[in-house]
């Protein structure tokens, strides 16, 4: 494995520790760079001011020529020049270092920081949604479980999770055998519609073909795309959602003055991945405010595992119900004819001719003494 | 005067053996004395519900049928087996499972009389209320043999298409026998089914009296012949079915 000190792979992936020890190190060295310069300069300095004062051997008797002093502090001046411009030029160059040191690091340190916040939320939704599942889906689950009334069962299955997504309106549809998606129960609390389910009201919608008169299926409606691919649909906004005829719901919402926007469309998938129904919950609204907004992908999970257990709890109900309508039909079939030819094959035979009439024997002889002990 | 109930199916495994058992736990828990006489030799499972190791078993109904005993020797008491005591006792005919003697089982007419002395001896010697006789399944000669003595016959029988046959069968050979009282039982009924339409249709279909329809329990299931569900349940609603039909066949 090579190692390739330029690629920002290589850097980013270092820990902060190592940056920040790394960027310590640079700056130790710049500091020590500044004071060997420094040192250095100041060296030279005093070379020049000893070198001046040996050249001019005037200058150290003590009556010196003014041109002579004149000229030897013009050189220490200039060596003493030179020498601060050094210190200033590596002072910069050190302080500019510095600064883009500190501010690598600051941003290294940010994303360290943002990456940590990040996952902090993260692990917040994840425990959010376990315990959501752990106090409120299989709570529900349970609940489902127990209902005796299908219909019931049914508009439970549609309220919870309406209750749940903070949905203003839901549809739950049933598959059919000629695969049709069928309306079973209709809520819409803003249009304070209820159809199906202990209502009383029942539901006019025909129902959605998963297959048109050719056999093709029919994608092009939402629930019926859910019911065929099995896989869950979030829609943000109905009018904008493309592949999707919404022109059902907008016929709906043109004469109710009611504004389809976000859809949530579930399978109720079984065990053998066959779908048996559609769950579709519409407009999730803001818990705050009110206004419509999208199903968060959280919700679309949550309300997936609600799904699963609601179809436990209609396929067990189901199998209840065929049971019940066998026993209803409970023929007790006896062939006849068979039942007939068996008996006679046993009773014809020497042996039992003999036990018949033993038993006859026995049971007139029981009589008697038990005759005889009452008398 | 003391009832020979005869507990008989057409099917190995409807639960025979564990009704027989029951029925006779219920009766001695109301205080009567009881004996069981275990005449299925071919898969015996009466004596493992009551305890009864086959070491401890001096005496079989086998034995009795060899004539190498008396019928009060092969009859054990085990009412000490059981964790309740009880007001009244329970005795036990066990069958052997050894094959030297198992040869020897009800298969002759001869042998009805055999049984009717030995059913008799025991209902004398031992004083006891009720007799019951576990069989053999089906309409098999050792099953016949048996049914001569009973005076009531306990048909017991599942929800399936083989029992509704081999029952209607098994009733009409009885009714040849000229036993007084036939009854059913209707065994693991799943609860999903209306149970007082089975009653009616099952009345309808053998033209006789339905005893009880007892559910098909998971309990029933994990107790797997090791112990006496009325036992174990003494206020399970089964129990009180089973008590009900306990009283109702004695009566």
């Amino acid at each position: 494995m090579s190692k390739n000190f330029f690629s920002t792979q290589y850097w980013g992936r270092l820990s902060i520790t190592t940056k920040f020890t790394l960027a310590v190190v640079v700056l130790l060295a710049l500091v020590a760079l500044m004071a060997l310069t420094s040192f250095l300069a100041l060296t030279s300095v005093r070379r020049q001011t000893e070198a001046v004062l040996l050249t001019n051997p005037q200058s150290s008797q003590p009556a010196l020529e003014m041109a002579d002093i004149e000229d030897a502090r013009r050189q220490i001046n200039q060596t003493g020049q030179s020498a601060t411009t050094v210190l200033l030029v590596t002072i910069a160059v050190t302080v500019i270092l510095a600064f883009f040191i500190v501010l690598l690091l600051n941003k290294s340190i940010t994303r360290n920081i943002n990456r940590l916040t990040n996952a902090a939320t993260q692990l917040q939704e994840e425990k959010k949604r376990s315990d959501n599942l752990l106090n409120v889906v299989i709570p529900i689950g349970v609940a489902l479980s127990a209902e005796q009334n299908f219909d019931r069962l049914l508009e439970k299955i549609l309220l919870e999770a309406k209750s749940f997504c903070h949905a203003d309106a839901g549809t739950l549809y049933l598959r059919t055998e000629n695969d049709n998606l069928n309306f079973v129960i209709v809520r819409n609390d803003s249009l304070n519609i209820a159809m199906g389910g202990t209502s009383g009201n029942s539901i006019d919608f025909p129902p959605v073909p998963l297959f048109n008169t050719t056999g093709k299926p029919n994608h092009s409606n939402v629930a019926a795309h859910v019911a065929l691919t099995g896989d869950s649909i979030n829609i943000p906004d109905a009018y904008r959602a493309e592949g999707f005829n919404f022109s059902g719901t907008k016929d709906f919402d043109q004469t109710t003055g009611y504004r389809s926007t976000s859809f949530l469309t579930i399978p109720l998938k079984n065990a053998r991945n066959y779908v048996v129904g559609v769950l579709q919950l519409i407009n999730a609204l803001d818990q705050n405010t009110g206004q419509i907004v999208a199903f968060s992908q959280s919700l679309e999970q949550i309300a997936a595992s609600l799904s699963s257990l609601a179809t436990v709890a209609l396929e067990a109900y189901i199998r209840e119900q065929n049971l019940r309508q066998e026993i209803q039909q409970l023929r007790i079939e006896i062939d006849e004819v068979k039942r007939q030819r068996q008996v006679t094959e046993i009773v014809e035979t020497d042996f039992f001719q003999d036990l018949q009439a033993k038993a006859r024997n026995i049971r007139r002889r029981g009589r008697s003494s038990r005759l005889e002990e009452s008398e | 005067m003391s009832k020979t109930i005869l507990i008989h199916s057409f099917r190995h495994g409807v639960g025979r053996s564990t009704i027989a058992a029951n029925l006779a736990f219920l009766l001695a828990s109301e205080g009567q004395r009881v004996a069981i006489i275990d005449t299925s030799t071919k898969a015996p499972a009466t004596h493992l519900l009551f305890g009864l190791k086959e070491d401890d078993m001096a005496y079989s109904f086998n034995d009795y049928l060899l004539g190498q005993c008396d019928i009060q020797q092969a009859a054990h008491n085990v009412t000490g087996h059981l964790k309740e005591s009880l007001k009244g006792q329970i005795f036990l005919v066990p069958a052997n499972t050894k094959s030297e003697k198992t040869a020897r089982q009800l298969n002759d007419a001869q042998d009805a009389l055999l049984l009717n002395t030995g059913c008799q001896t025991l209902i004398d010697s031992l004083g006891l209320d009720a007799l019951l006789i576990d069989t053999q399944p089906g309409v098999s000669e050792t099953a016949l043999v048996a049914i001569t003595v009973a005076d009531t016959l306990v048909m017991i029988l599942g929800l399936s298409k083989q029992d509704y046959q081999g029952t209607g069968v098994t009733m009409d050979v009885v009714r040849q026998l000229d036993v007084p009282r036939v009854v059913l039982i209707v065994n693991e009924a799943p609860t999903a089914f209306d149970f007082d339409e089975i009653e009616t249709k099952m009345e309808q279909t053998y033209n006789c009296e339905v005893v009880a329809v007892l559910p098909h329990l998971d309990e029933v299931m994990a107790l797997a012949n090791k112990d006496i569900f009325a036992l174990r349940y003494p206020n399970h609603s089964l129990t009180t079915q089973l008590r009900k039909a306990a009283i109702n066949l004695t009566s």
